[in-house]
């Protein structure tokens, strides 16, 4: 008897048909991300950045996409949109923010109050980027750091306007603000301790202070230039990993290497060369909304983007190898340098407060960040068809308006920066708009499936016409039937029987980058309800 | 045992009935009807939530923080405040050696550092010294040095004298020396450093203590070289000058630093080596794509002139070859009172932490400052690989051949060494 029935459940088994789950929910496209589980209990975490350096660089970590298997990005809605919530927010690309707006970033309403001195509280003075911790009079804490002594304005004018871009582009990132300040501004809080060139551990004194001022480059009025972040929102819970998840956040079910905003940063990092995207220049904090704590998860620390390297200008090899790559020693052995290095032909200008920053050796596809980096490694076209096409959104004049917030002293700099990031940004709209059909923005107007061509819009390549055929498609077992009827973009009358409809659209007779749209027609009308890129 | 026949039944009419409920069109499902996006996030972060657990680090990581937290990098490669373990630093033969450094550094002490230690060698040499080392004073414009060491090396090499001597010839000595000196430096504009030091240095050579090669003492007389038998102490002073515009001291891929010395030594015992000592070496860096190519040249000469009817003791006299100089040459292969160097690099980059050179050294010693020329130099040439972390060299592997074979060499020091001026680098050994 008991084998009997086993036999017959594996019968079953075999001779029934998988039955997929719906492709669409009647909630889908969610817009946002459910509410979060209550994360209190996550413990923070430290990260060591050597460990971090020799695990990316000698293993993979994280789930990879490989030849013969490729996982598409899983954090995102039926849209291909990643979700607004923890790790991302729908910005300017979706909601075009005005230049005020691109300018204020963050924040922008928390500047350090100019009343009463500024009380230093906590300090780093050595190391490559000494800092300190102060207080303002409303007993706000802010970090400030400084430019190094050979490059005045441009690791702080680096992080201004890239912490402005990122934000614009949808991710959680600090409030910053440039100061200006004479040393009598700054008071010496009491207790503090910080540690010494000497590995010791002492009392700070006035002494300490003064001689972390004569570090910094003085402005022409003799005082000094700084970036301050008001402290991120939220219990610091140590950085987020850009593989896995973390163990302990019941929200965090996406492995990171998954994530499309994770991936698609790759293209953003490349863009402004944020050559130090990695984990250790990332926060998770602990939030608390109402009855509900959980983990928003923060990018932050761009001194090391544009020209600057924080400490000194950029060299060539950013963006250009990894620190631990040995993938072209062996030619670099055999031809004695002979071969030179792509990048190694770089040109940069002669400001000071640029750095090493060019556009034309920068190859979008082939930048990479100081080490591997499982997420931006993992990115596919559409990825990167996500990412490029708010790249370009960004107009000329958005670009020198988000520029203007570093406040550069000199104007050819400032124009020399602007001019880069639009040269950088035609080129990554040339070279992953391409990838797939860069068709966008899809919606429903007068009986009609209309969309954004971001070919015509902004690349080069455009061949042959648009051609669309369409389906009825059904939700339950994903079949598609042909109408043949119909080959515009009117949609085809409605079918009783028939409450989702497929759109395959192609260029040309390129019909391997095939965009398929989904529609579904309710009593209340017909929506776009599903996206799927092939390339 | 009947419950437990009848057991299996039971779950393999559950099974069915669970695949049955899994086969069957979702349609049919009274709750799968009710599935939404919502749901199935839900759905994952239930799954997640009862299987959460804080993520631990791994052993390496966690070394990792105790080696960072403790400071150990440091106290192995820096001067950091209090107790250090100091690796090499000691003359090139003398093995791998380390051992304990204290150094003590206080605002009372106004930025300065005072250090002691010790340094032992697997060649048993030995090294004591003292140190107060003040860079930067006032606003970086003066700085003071002071100096106390006592070496005790071993073995060191000896051929014989003058440019012609045999590698067959191969002695060795023991060279014993406490030097004391002080130099204070100006720096009047950038780049820009004029300074003088003073010092005494007493001297003591004994037979060598290799089993392989005979001591010195018992092949050369004193007639060739001159100082075997009796040693004997120096007052020493004299300026330097030092123009320094290296883009990277710790790994120069443009610009210069030339050096110049100039050494008196009085004889304080024997009154038969009184002597003059000039030091000049010009270092040049020429860098191209971005300096992933370097083209390194180095001049450096050292002239000596005794006074009438005293001589120049051998353990004072200039030397050349090894890791430093001549590469393709043994260490101390060649001692006489005058010297020419010529080394020349071809860098390239490699890798992040690796560069690769080809060079070519070229140099002699020779007995009178008349033949300071280009003629009759010794050679050689070879291939290197420096290993670096962000643009400071930390390890060095030279390999060289000359007419006299291969040298290979593992150093941990840049092959253009910034001595430090003063009197108290101003001699062949130190």
């Amino acid at each position: 008897m008991n084998n009997n029935l086993l036999k017959l459940a594996l019968l079953l088994a075999v001779s029934i048909p998988v039955v997929a789950a719906e492709k669409f929910y009647a909630d889908d496209p969610l817009q946002n991300e459910p509410r979060p589980r209550n994360a209190a209990t996550v413990k923070p975490r430290k990260l060591n950045d050597y460990y971090d350096l020799l695990e990316n660089s000698f293993k993979k970590r994280g789930e990879r996409n490989t030849a013969k298997k490729t996982i598409r990005a899983r954090d995102v809605n039926t849209l291909g949109e990643p979700m607004d919530g923890a790790w991302y927010t729908h910005r300017h690309y979706w909601n075009p923010m005005s230049d005020e707006q691109l300018q204020l970033g963050a924040g922008g309403k928390n500047p350090p109050s100019e009343a009463g001195p500024w009380t230093v509280v906590s300090a780093k003075l050595e190391g490559i980027s000494p800092g300190f911790v102060m207080k303002d009079s409303k007993g706000d804490r802010y970090y400030v750091k400084f430019d190094p002594m050979s490059n005045p304005e441009m690791a702080t004018g680096a992080e201004m306007i890239v912490a402005r871009f990122l934000y614009a582009l949808g991710y959680h990132v600090p409030d910053y603000y440039l100061i200006h300040f004479k040393a009598d501004k700054l008071a010496l809080g009491t207790d503090v301790k910080f540690r010494d060139s000497n590995g010791r551990e002492r009392p700070m004194v006035q002494p300490d202070l003064d001689k972390l001022l004569t570090k910094i480059p003085q402005t022409a009025d003799g005082g000094y230039r700084a970036i301050v972040s008001i402290q991120i929102e939220g219990k610091p819970v140590g950085p987020f990993k850009y593989f896995g998840t973390r163990g302990d956040d019941p929200n965090d079910v996406v492995p990171h290497e998954h994530r499309r905003e994770l991936r698609a940063l790759g293209v953003f990092a490349a863009w402004l060369d944020h050559n130090d995207s990695r984990s250790i220049n990332t926060l998770d904090t602990l939030v608390q909304e109402g009855d509900v704590a959980y983990v928003r998860h923060h990018l932050m620390d761009f001194g090391s983007t544009l020209g600057s390297a924080t400490v000194e200008a950029k060299t060539a090899r950013f963006g250009g190898e990894y620190y631990l790559d040995f993938k072209s020693a062996p030619k670099q052995m055999v031809t004695l340098g002979l071969a030179v290095p792509y990048w190694a032909h770089a040109r940069y200008p002669d400001y000071p407060a640029v750095g090493g920053f060019e556009s034309a050796t920068f190859r979008p596809d082939r930048w990479i960040p100081d080490y591997p980096n499982p997420s931006f490694v993992n990115r596919l076209p559409d990825d990167e068809f996500w990412a490029a096409k708010q790249v370009v959104a960004f107009t000329n004049d958005q670009i020198r308006a988000i520029v203007k917030v570093a406040q550069f002293s000199d104007p050819n700099a400032e124009r020399y920066i602007a001019d880069t990031l639009i040269a950088r940004r035609d080129k990554i709209g040339r070279v992953y708009l391409t990838k797939v059909l860069p068709l966008d923005r899809f919606a429903v107007a007068n009986g009609e499936l209309v969309f954004h061509d971001l070919a015509k819009e902004y690349a080069s390549e455009e061949k042959g016409p648009l051609h669309v055929t369409w389906s009825s498609f059904d939700n339950k077992t994903s079949q598609k039937a042909p109408i043949a009827a119909a080959q515009d973009f009117h949609i085809p009358g409605d079918d009783p029987g028939t409450s989702y409809l497929a759109a395959e659209i192609w260029r040309g007779d390129n019909k391997a980058k095939m965009i398929t749209v989904y529609l579904r027609q309710t009593g209340a009308g017909t929506e776009v309800v599903g996206v799927d890129r092939a390339w | 045992m009947k419950t437990k026949k009848r057991a299996p039944s039971r779950h393999a009419f559950r099974l069915l009935l669970s695949l049955g409920m899994i086969f069957v069109p979702a349609s049919t499902w009274p709750c799968r009807a009710q599935e939404t996006r919502t749901d199935e996030i839900e759905r994952q972060r239930d799954e997640k939530a009862a299987h959460a657990q804080y993520d631990q680090p791994r052993k390496l990581e966690k070394d990792l923080f105790y080696i960072e937290d403790n400071h150990i990098l440091e106290r192995l490669t820096a001067s950091y405040h209090g107790l250090n373990l100091r690796f090499g630093g000691l003359v090139q033969g003398s093995g791998f050696a380390l051992g304990p450094e204290y150094n003590l550094r206080t605002p009372a002490l106004l930025g300065s550092n005072l250090q002691v230690g010790a340094q032992f060698s697997t060649k048993l040499y030995q090294k004591y010294y003292v140190g107060w080392m003040a860079p930067k004073l006032l606003h970086d414009h003066f700085s003071f040095d002071f100096n106390g060491v006592h070496r005790n090396y071993s073995q060191i090499d000896y051929f014989g004298p003058g440019p012609r001597s045999l590698k067959s010839n191969r002695t060795d000595y023991r060279l014993e020396d406490t030097a004391v000196d002080a130099a204070l430096g100006v720096k009047p504009v950038k780049h820009l450093q004029l300074g003088g030091s003073a010092g005494y240095l007493a001297v003591n050579v004994g037979p060598g203590q290799s089993n392989s090669y005979p001591s010195t003492d018992l092949v050369f007389a004193p007639s060739i070289t001159p100082g075997i038998d009796h040693q004997t102490n120096f007052l020493r002073y004299g300026p330097y000058a030092q123009i320094d515009y290296l883009d990277n001291p710790a790994g120069p891929a443009s610009g210069g630093l030339y050096t110049f010395e100039y050494t008196w030594y009085r004889d304080q015992k024997l009154n038969q080596s009184d002597f003059q000592r000039m030091d000049a070496e010009i270092q040049q860096y020429f860098g191209f794509f971005n300096k992933t190519r370097v083209i390194a040249l180095r001049a450096k000469t050292t002239l000596t002139d005794a006074n009438s009817g005293q001589t120049i003791p051998f353990y004072m006299q200039p030397i050349l070859g090894g890791s430093d100089d001549l590469r393709g040459f043994l260490p101390f292969r060649f001692y006489d009172n005058n010297s020419l160097l010529l080394n020349a690099e071809y860098r390239w980059h490699v890798a992040s932490v690796l560069d690769m050179a080809l060079f070519a050294d070229g140099g002699k010693v020779f007995p009178r400052r008349g033949e300071l020329n280009f003629s009759h130099l010794q050679g050689d040439g070879g291939i290197g690989f420096r290993f670096n972390i962000k643009g400071t060299q930390f390890l060095r592997l030279d390999i060289a051949g000359s007419h006299e074979g291969f040298q290979f060499w593992f150093k941990f020091n840049d092959i253009f060494v910034r001595h430090p001026v003063g009197t108290a680098s101003a001699q062949p050994i130190f």
